[in-house]
């Protein structure tokens, strides 16, 4: 018997509108645990290698973990992997909501598609029944209406991930939509689900999976909530929730402001927090199973558009807000309605609006390519540029490949200013004056992305000049975040609320039976880690060093204003940080994996696959 | 008068060796950032400053009696 597990795995035929089951593997289950832990195994072992990303041979991974769906707080975290249609290198992007805690009620630790189908599809997934159904009535239709009628069709009770015309016009970029504000972003996910003509999956359960010792999951789960209810810090989280960020960072200057020109934005208040609750917030909105509901549920009402939207949350803030200098965050919410409806991650999307803008004040992009004008602070502007984006009209085809490949096409100077490392569009934070967040970003393993290790914090504490032991704790940072995302849970109620690490460790044993001490399941985090790095040497011809580095904007150009005015971290010490991350740990120059590193994580069967690709001549 | 300051998150270990709690004596009223001051808590490192479980301004006046949170900032999502 697997505890803690649906004990299913689901795999879907998209060419001939099939299915099959097989019982959980588990040798992964021991080894990877679930979720990313699940998507890096097969995306190295059962996807093709070489494989073009938006190709028939590129398999849609959906992930649960042992812990969702059970009492964990915050048990509603899915894991959605493939090799990435924006970077062609290792993808996955995790999501809150109800799809996790609903596989496994319907017996599945993961769903895998593959193939792609001929026409529009939804696939319905009612416990052990899967069926196709007609989509092309949605086809073209935005995400968040599609999931509406969707749920009147099929019924309230399923839990439905949905794609909008971006993932269906393949735009790189394209996010998966779940639960009208849920989102599985980054890396380009949405964009292989539009590629196999899937519109919608839909899931419904009604099992319930096995638990080694339920009466010890109930008093630790119950114990976990009641800490969790009784920390000081609750209260400002569940009013707030992320957005309550917004006044640190830009009093801590890290806010990405105007295309990451610099760090601090003049009237950054009427973002915050607690004004946001106050002008648009009407309730909270929660994940499965969590007591701290940190979804702002809000009503924009901006001339005659009159939306509900989930968020903004503080990501699309920092790029849809500051990054594009929109001030109103009525105006910023707008626009992350627009954004989500239409199906693009709102990370890259303010990163590529804000390219575009530069671009064109720089004489790269004309107005005509544009057909108006679109200028800093102009939300009709960027409304009409976001919608030729994702239905790829004019210069939007071209920018809908992200700033990496838009920047090659265009010239003009303009890679020194699109920002992205790996080709994976930075988040929210600038770090030009935070060597730890700085190298956060280039080390991490989709591209810049901030949840693998929120270090901004280590660098205000610990002296943001000082170097070292930055390449340490970012270390440690991408082994314990990203653990959470192989568990199937949500981390912000250790990271934000304050519970312990060792709550985990005691709820993981009595739901798994498996007795796992908190350094066995951080050494399992390591070796998924090592498993996405080798999976990039595979992958990406060429790949190396050059592609931990960030864009020459991050490197050669101080922040020109503010309160960290002239700072910057010179290519002298971004070798200083690499170099020291990659011998902790133990890569080679090119940030290669040793071999004794890969035995050392059992990932011998890595070692024979790299050595036939000629990696290690021994 | 006495204000007592409750930390939360990483800054107790960072600012405070660890200690959870401080209580500050004062002879008169004092401002948020008066009281910062005197703890050596650069103003801009904590994420918020809860009174009665509401953010407070740095310029807000304490009379005595009152209990302050300090919370360490957050991830942004």
């Amino acid at each position: 018997m697997l505890y803690g597990y649906g004990g299913k795995n689901l795999w879907i035929d998209l060419f001939t509108q099939s299915y099959e089951t097989s019982a959980t593997d588990e040798y992964m289950a021991e080894k990877y645990l679930g979720g990313r832990g699940f998507t890096a195994y097969l995306e190295y072992t059962y996807t093709k290698p070489g494989i073009k990303p938006l190709s028939d041979d590129n398999h849609l991974y959906i992930a649960s973990g042992p812990l969702s769906g059970s009492l964990v707080t915050g048990a509603g975290k899915v894991e959605i992997g493939a090799k990435s249609t924006l970077t062609g290198g290792y993808g996955d992007s995790n999501m809150g909501g109800h799809i996790a805690s609903e596989m496994k009620f319907a017996g599945y630790d993961l769903i895998t598609l593959k193939g792609n189908s001929e026409k529009p599809t939804v696939i319905l997934i009612n416990n052990d029944k899967v069926t196709f159904q007609n989509a092309s009535h949605l086809w073209g239709k935005g995400a968040l209406e599609s999931e509406a009628l969707l749920k009147k069709q099929f019924g309230e009770d399923y839990q439905f991930m949905v794609i909008g015309p971006a993932g269906e016009n393949l735009i790189r970029f394209a996010c998966i939509n779940h639960d009208f504000g849920r989102q599985a972003g980054r890396a380009g996910m949405g964009t292989l689900m539009g590629y196999k003509k899937v519109k919608a999956i839909g899931i419904k359960g009604s099992k319930g999976f096995p638990l080694k010792d339920p009466a010890r999951v109930l008093e630790l789960g119950k114990k976990m909530y009641s800490d969790t209810r009784n920390k000081p810090g609750y209260r400002y989280w569940t009013d707030y929730g992320t957005p309550g960020v917004v006044r640190w960072v830009n009093e801590n200057t890290a806010f990405p402001t105007k295309n990451f020109f610099t760090s601090f934005m003049e009237g950054y208040e009427s973002l915050a927090g607690e004004v946001m609750r106050e002008k648009i917030v009407v309730t909270d909105k929660g994940c499965f199973g969590c007591p701290t509901p940190c979804g702002k549920y809000s009503h924009v009402v901006l001339g005659e558009k009159d939306v509900y939207v989930e968020g903004p949350e503080y990501e699309t803030i920092a790029l849809l807000g500051g990054n594009l200098l929109l001030k109103d965050i009525k105006e910023v919410a707008y626009l992350n309605y627009v954004l989500d409806d239409l199906g693009l991650d709102t990370i890259s999307g303010g990163n590529v609006l804000a390219f575009a803008i530069e671009a064109l004040e720089k004489g790269v992009i004309k107005e005509s390519d544009i057909g108006r004008k679109v200028g800093w602070g102009d939300v009709e502007g960027l409304v009409h540029l976001s919608e030729m984006i994702a239905r790829k009209q004019g210069i939007g085809e071209l920018l809908a490949m992200g700033v990496k490949e838009a920047s090659k096409a265009l010239g003009g100077g303009s890679q020194d200013y699109a920002m992205e490392i790996k080709g994976m569009e930075i988040s929210g934070y600038e770090s030009r004056y935070a060597p730890a967040m700085m190298l956060s970003y280039m080390t991490a393993d989709v591209g810049a992305h901030h949840n693998r290790a929120w270090a901004v914090t280590y660098d205000v504490q610990k002296g943001r000049d000082k170097l070292e032991d930055k390449a340490k704790r970012v270390i440690e940072l991408q082994h314990i975040r990203p653990l959470f995302d192989a568990l199937g849970v949500c981390r912000l109620q250790w990271v934000e609320i304050g519970l312990t690490l060792q709550h985990y460790a005691p709820l993981f044993e009595a739901i798994t039976g498996r007795e796992y001490s908190w350094d066995n399941l951080l050494k399992i985090s390591e070796k998924i880690w090592n498993l996405t790095r080798v999976y990039w040497f595979r992958e990406v011809p060429g790949f190396g060093r050059g592609w931990d580095w960030p864009p020459k904007r991050w490197y050669a150009e101080p922040i020109p204003d503010g309160p960290a005015k002239g700072q910057l971290i010179s290519e002298d010490k971004l070798n200083y940080l690499l170099d020291d991350y990659y011998t902790l740990r133990g890569w080679d120059k090119e940030g290669l994996p040793s071999v004794d590193k890969l035995k050392e994580l059992e990932l011998d069967f890595v070692v024979e696959d790299l050595k036939k690709r000629g990696f290690y001549q021994y | 008068m006495k204000i007592t300051l409750r930390i939360l998150g990483h800054l107790r270990d960072v600012y405070f060796e660890g200690k959870d709690l401080l209580e500050i004596e004062a002879d008169k009223p004092l401002t948020l950032l008066e009281i910062l001051n005197r703890i050596n808590l650069p103003p801009t490192m904590a994420m918020a400053y809860l009174k009665e479980g509401k953010p407070i301004h740095k310029e807000t006046i304490l009379e005595g009696g009152e209990e302050i949170i300090i919370l360490s900032p957050l991830s942004g999502g």
